[in-house]
């Protein structure tokens, strides 16, 4: 202490406050900022299941003991009345008339099976093998879906990478892994309006999940996800299917083209180099670069403050 | 001020000849000299031997650099104006820094002049306060208002004392200068008032939406037409005005994209709310449900509270929340607000489909769009 207590009245002291101060705040953002390097939920790259593999028997099962405890065995959902006589859902809503592309999206971003229906589900690896989702998407097309109502699954639209765990050896890995590149390279270079995908993504998307597809707040504690480990296909059907509170953009309003325009826009910007650096602020956008603006500014001001006020002694 | 007691009685006198505007009167009694330097005469944390006058050489050196300090100040401020007018408006009117790269260009200049301005004279002052007055502490305790008449003349006398001994009364050149930095300053808010403009007349209460108009997916150039949601029992789309513009690489200027945006919202029929029968106008047979298609309602995108763009939809609630300070509209209740500062509902535009089974709009919106001012009910 004495040492401090040597130096505190020193002249340039409260310089050096203020950059302790300054290093500080900055490292200490650094570390609390989350890292977006989390890894990625990757399963095989499905193809249009070819009807041989495809096993009904083995989808009921698991709509039996996974689905129908919350969506009933026939899809139906679980619906009461409230106090006026409307229908509200208690567990589960009807499956009925969503549609391939939503269960899907739900059960391979592992949002289901929800361990709790009340809540909101955060995005998971997938509680299922992949066969055993297409065998689940091929009975719920046979049994539940009525008239073939929704969006069916864009098998066009490049979904998750292969996995290594998935192939008995690494030269079969490595050629289904370089035959979805060519695919994803493909489908992201194929857009070739920058400018529309742009505009589509931040006048009806960039609301809710903000224009660096980092995610924000809704109504009630509900929140829209962060769409960074998305994949072209799951982006593409929570499009068509409107999962949770998100409203449907069907081909319709927006036409596959427009919606490849859309998601190469996203992709590409979440491909672009990060200059690094600790304020670098994992691109969280304009209210952290606000925050440390106010700091670095503030902090100069207060400096200026310090060297205007600083009492003058004879010996200055 | 307090120089009253000083120099009413002089103000036609001889001395008046010699003196400065800005300064106080000759015959003050300059008591600078006397008793700065008593030991006994200040209680400050530092002897009266730390304090002092600083030498004449350093004030000089002070009062050059001062004067360097308020010049460039004095160039800044005569360069805010001349940037300000550097960019005209073209033959036509339009304003130069509508073109968002002469914009910016405007911006820094503007920006970058008033910064060397005011950033000058306080630089240029600090120099001053630091090499030119003499540093020594003043006790001043305060007192009962109003203060006694000793009090203020003693007041006035240690006012023209400091001025005299801060130098403002003894070096001309840079009490000029400051007085010439300040003037552009000073004159500038007076210039700027030219922006102010024509009043707007009924512009802010109309938009570019006509009976029969078509409407873009914004974005796009596709037109919308009422099947194409029909895959979406919740569906949600921003559309802009089908207009073509000259002139604007997207067929509508960002002004009028501003003001005209709608948010294009489907729900199933029952889910209206008793809101919808409401009309749409007090003084109109139209209700709110006359105005939408097919279950398709088309709101205002602009918050009515300062008018950012509100389109956080969820498609289960049907509530619209706007991101800036959380106003919360029921799409299903004639956008009502249900939560928030905002305090009128978003406009809706009353829409149907043509022979060809495209969207259009049937008229203007049925309040003006964007955020509320004061005239907005008044016609």
């Amino acid at each position: 202490m004495k040492w401090i207590t040597a130096r505190r009245r020193h002249p340039l002291a409260g310089y050096v406050v203020v950059i302790l101060a300054l290093a500080l705040f900055g490292v200490g953002f650094a570390a609390l900022a989350p890292t977006s390097d989390e890894a990625r939920a990757q399963t095989l790259s499905a193809e249009v299941p070819d009807p041989e593999d495809v096993d009904v028997a083995n989808g009921k099962a698991i709509f039996d003991q996974t689905c129908a405890s919350c969506h009933n065995y026939d899809g139906s959902g679980m619906y009461a009345e409230d106090d006026e006589g409307d229908l509200v859902v208690t567990n589960g809503p009807d499956l009925r008339e969503v549609g391939s592309a939503a269960l899907d999206f739900q059960v391979s971003t592992g949002r289901m099976p929800s361990m709790d229906p009340d809540s909101q589900m955060p995005r998971k690896p997938m509680a299922i093998s992949e066969q055993d989702l297409v065998d689940l998407i091929a009975y719920y097309d046979e049994e539940i879906r009525t008239d073939g109502r929704g969006a069916d699954i864009p098998f066009d639209v490049p979904g998750d990478a292969p996995q290594a765990a998935d192939f008995e050896d690494e030269a079969s890995y490595e050629a289904a892994l370089e035959e979805y590149e060519g695919e994803y390279d493909a489908y992201i270079e194929g857009a070739d309006d920058v400018d529309m995908g742009m505009k589509l993504y931040l006048t009806n998307c960039a609301h809710c999940h903000s224009w660096s597809g980092g995610g924000g707040a809704l109504t009630d504690g509900r929140w829209a996800p962060e769409i960074h480990d998305s994949t072209p296909r799951e982006i593409y059907e929570a499009m068509v299917s409107g999962p949770g509170a998100m409203p449907m953009f069907s081909d319709g309003v927006i036409t596959p083209e427009e919606k490849q325009e859309l998601i190469s826009y996203v992709k590409t910007l979440q491909a672009e180099p990060n200059a690094g650096g600790i304020f670098d602020l994992e691109r969280v956008g304009q209210v952290a670069e606000g925050f440390i603006g106010w700091t670095v500014g503030l902090s100069l001001i207060i400096a200026c403050a310090i060297w205007i006020t600083a009492k003058q002694r004879a010996h200055d | 001020m307090t120089e009253n007691n000083n120099n009413d009685h002089n103000e036609a006198g001889a001395d008046a000849d010699e003196r400065v505007v800005g300064t106080p009167t000759d015959n003050t009694d300059v008591v600078s000299e006397s008793s700065a330097h008593s030991e006994s005469e200040h209680n400050g944390p530092y002897l009266a031997s730390e304090t002092h006058k600083h030498s004449e050489e350093k004030q000089r050196r002070g009062e050059k650099l001062a004067s360097v300090w308020f010049i460039i100040a004095f160039i800044g401020g005569i360069g805010f104006l001349v940037s300000y007018f550097l960019f005209p408006p073209n033959a036509a009117g339009e304003p130069a820094i509508a073109d968002p790269q002469i914009g910016q260009y405007s911006n820094m200049l503007l920006g970058g002049t008033l910064t060397l301005a005011m950033f000058g004279i306080g630089a240029g002052m600090t120099v001053w306060a630091r090499n030119v007055m003499p540093h020594y502490e003043v006790g001043s305790p305060y007192d009962d208002l109003p203060s006694k008449e000793e009090e203020k003349s003693s007041f006035s006398e240690f006012f023209m004392k400091s001025a005299d001994e801060s130098g403002f009364t003894k070096r001309p050149l840079m009490r000029r200068t400051l007085i010439l930095a300040m003037l552009p300053l000073g004159l500038a808010p007076v210039v700027l008032l030219r922006d102010t403009g024509p009043l707007p007349g009924d512009l802010m209460k109309k938009t570019r939406w006509t009976d029969g108009m078509r409407m873009y997916v914004e974005g796009t150039h596709r037109y919308l037409r009422a099947e194409d949601l029909e895959a979406d029992p919740y569906g949600m789309i921003s559309a802009l005005p089908a207009l073509d513009d000259e002139g604007y690489p997207h067929g509508i200027s960002l002004t009028d994209q501003a003001k005209s945006v709608i948010l294009l919202i489907k729900m199933p029929e029952d889910d209206w709310k008793a809101g919808m029968d409401e009309p749409v106008r007090e003084d109109s047979d139209e209700t709110h449900l006359n105005w939408t298609h097919q279950g398709i309602v088309a709101y205002s995108k602009i918050c009515t509270h300062v008018g950012c763009p509100a389109a956080l939809y969820e498609r289960t609630t049907h509530r619209i929340l706007c991101p800036c300070h959380q106003s919360t509209f029921d799409a299903a209740d004639a956008a009502k607000v249900v939560f928030g500062p905002a305090h009128r509902p978003l406009p809706q535009l009353p829409i149907g489909v043509d022979d060809e089974g495209y969207l259009v709009a049937r008229g203007d919106f049925n309040e003006p769009t964007g955020p509320t001012f004061w005239e907005y009910a008044k016609d």
